[in-house]
């Protein structure tokens, strides 16, 4: 237990050190590239052990507790950007305004109860794994275009112009963005057909438009929305930028407040 | 065939009309939460069916599916998810039954909703509830329910007795209706009503649901053939399922049936009778009785398909529209 603690806290130490390098290495104009990528994987390293000892000590995954949700998505949108990070060199710029964004999860994750959960016989499916496991990849596209869409929209201000100038163009940032965009509503499909299936094996309907299932849809709409009108009407960068940070709002109320509201990952769950 | 205007097929097939449904869609969904009206679900099946006729007007009519398969495919698969959503609606039945524990499943009490469409043949199902389990276990102070299991003997399609453990994700399924174990359950009283004229009968009553009416198990009792309407009350002291420990849903080991007529009013326990001026009510004890869902929809696998068709179109599209060009220039820029 103290092992999986002290795993988890030098974890965010890691990572609060690789985004506070990123906002430093774009305000001073300096390359800290190597040593955030390290501190992201060392990051992911120890996240990643706290995460296995406590699977091991509750003999179920992290997908119960708002704190385990919060831990392994954190843990997920972290590994998606830094595979990102460590893959495309031109954007790493953008991990001042997506590892910032984490810090939310972070502080939300450390001040949530670490209390142990009861699975409830619901959860007793493989349909359960691959719904959220679609979700979070989902999440993750999302959160990668809302860094690209974040470095748009700052250089609309002179000091941040400069400080993103060794980035991409804004229209090769939004053609990126809208990349990750058209992922997200490929794996947000998925998790909606996966979570469709979980819930006619455990609950005798495959949509029965509780308050999550109509959040998800609605977030699902919006992307749909957003796609169709960045096809339809020649959208500005700033504007596509808008419209993927209201994809990425959505979708984060959806996954952490309604469950928050509801008091149970996901309302209808517990009987 | 005289073809309508153009300018209104092109409007129904215009992208901006897809926008502002997607947006009454959307609206639909939302209110559908906030309204108890009996005609709500036309706010989402309005939209659905506009969206429909503005999709398959624009795979006429839009030049764009002539020359992108993997769109044209993506498409189809939404009109066709949309198509089966709606012949799913005419065609599936959703119901619930209690079942007495030992006893068989009884189509006359069950209550279920049905489509205009669908061939009702919950008369021909035939199977036995012979036992089930619920298992609990303390959460932050409170019982939580874990695993469902019933043991159940059916007949199935081909006239074969079978028989199985289905609980949880697992339902029974006979003649594409499938059954659902459900949290819902509670005590039976079982009676044996013995008439000065005629034949005994023996039949039970479903309590109220337990623990959701632990402070309400009572019920009436209709004796067969008489005007007698009892007033029952079942007392016991019993933890049945603890805060702070593993339990399992069960008969208490000792209670009561607090047994009303009028002005008659007796405690039985299990074996004892109650003497009305038409005959003698033995209290037989106290059984069990478990909730099933009733599901049947045949659409389902061809909405999983054509799901699964879909997307894989989009993943299709997206890929031809973005391989041509690299995710990053030569450049790296």
């Amino acid at each position: 237990m103290e092992q999986e603690q002290l795993s988890l806290w030098l974890a965010v130490v890691a990572y609060v050190i690789a985004g506070v390098l990123a906002i430093f290495g774009v305000v001073l104009h300096k390359k800290f590239n190597r040593s955030i990528q390290g501190f992201m994987w060392a990051g992911l390293m120890l996240h990643a052990v706290a995460i296995t000892l406590r699977w091991i000590r509750l003999e179920h995954g992290p997908y119960l507790t708002m704190f385990e949700i919060l831990s392994s998505n954190l843990f997920t949108f972290m590994l998606f950007f830094a595979v990102i990070y460590w893959r495309y060199p031109p954007i790493r710029g953008s991990a001042a305004v997506v590892i910032p964004l984490l810090f939310i999860m972070m502080a939300w994750m450390m001040f949530t109860p670490h209390d142990a959960g009861m699975i409830p016989a619901s959860f007793d499916t493989i349909w359960l794994w691959v719904h959220i496991g679609f979700g979070k990849i989902f999440m993750a596209s999302v959160l990668v275009a809302v860094g690209l869409g974040g470095v748009i929209v700052l250089r609309k201000y002179l000091w941040a112009e400069q400080r993103f100038s060794n980035l991409p163009s804004n229209e090769r940032l939004d053609d990126l963005a809208f990349r990750f965009m058209a992922l997200g509503l490929i794996f947000d499909s998925l998790m909606l057909i996966a979570g469709a299936l979980w819930a006619h094996d455990a609950w005798g309907r495959y949509w029965g438009w509780d308050p999550l299932e109509t959040w998800a849809f609605m977030t699902w709409l919006v992307l749909v929305i957003t796609l169709h009108l960045r096809s339809t009407f020649k959208l500005t960068p700033e504007r596509g930028a808008y419209l993927i940070f209201t994809v990425f709002i959505l979708g984060f109320l959806t996954f952490y407040g309604i469950p928050f509201i509801s008091d149970a990952p996901h309302q209808g769950t517990f009987g | 065939m005289k073809l309508p205007p153009l300018s209104l097929v092109s409007y129904s097939a215009s992208l901006k009309l897809t926008l502002f449904l997607f947006l009454l869609f959307g609206a639909g969904s939302i209110l559908w939460h906030f309204t108890e009206h009996e005609l709500k679900n036309w706010l989402i099946t309005v939209p659905m069916l506009l969206l429909a006729l503005n999709l398959m007007t624009a795979l006429l009519t839009n030049k764009i599916f002539r020359f992108q398969g993997w769109l044209l495919l993506f498409h189809i698969g939404l009109l066709l998810i949309l198509l089966l959503i709606g012949i799913s609606q005419v065609t599936k039945l959703i119901g619930n039954v209690e079942v007495t524990n030992g006893s068989v499943y009884d189509s006359s009490i069950a209550q279920w909703q049905q489509g205009v469409l669908h061939p009702n043949r919950l008369d021909d199902l035939q199977f036995r509830l012979d036992g089930f389990s619920i298992n609990y276990a303390p959460a932050f102070g409170l019982p939580q329910r874990l695993d469902t299991q019933a043991k159940l003997i059916w007949l199935d399609e081909s006239g074969v007795l079978k028989s199985g453990i289905v609980g949880d994700n697992i339902p029974l399924e006979i003649h594409g209706y499938k059954f659902y174990t459900t949290f819902n359950k509670g005590f039976a009283p079982m009676f044996k009503w013995i008439p000065h004229n005629g034949e005994p009968v023996q039949g039970s009553v479903h309590l109220p649901s337990w623990p959701a009416n632990e402070f309400n198990q009572s019920s009436d009792l209709q004796i067969p053939g008489t005007p007698y309407k009892l007033w029952l009350n079942l007392k016991f002291v019993d933890t049945i399922i603890a805060n702070d420990r593993p339990s399992e849903f069960r008969i208490p080991n000792e209670y009561t049936l607090v047994v009303r007529a009028g002005e008659n009013r007796q405690e039985l326990l299990p074996g004892e009778s109650m003497v009305l001026d038409s005959g003698r009510l033995q209290f037989l004890g106290l059984n069990t009785w478990m909730g099933f869902q009733i599901h049947y929809d045949w659409a389902l696998p061809w909405l999983l398909a054509v799901s699964l068709l879909a997307v894989f179109g989009l993943g299709g599209h997206f890929w031809h529209k973005f391989a041509p060009t690299p995710w990053l220039d030569e450049d790296n820029k």
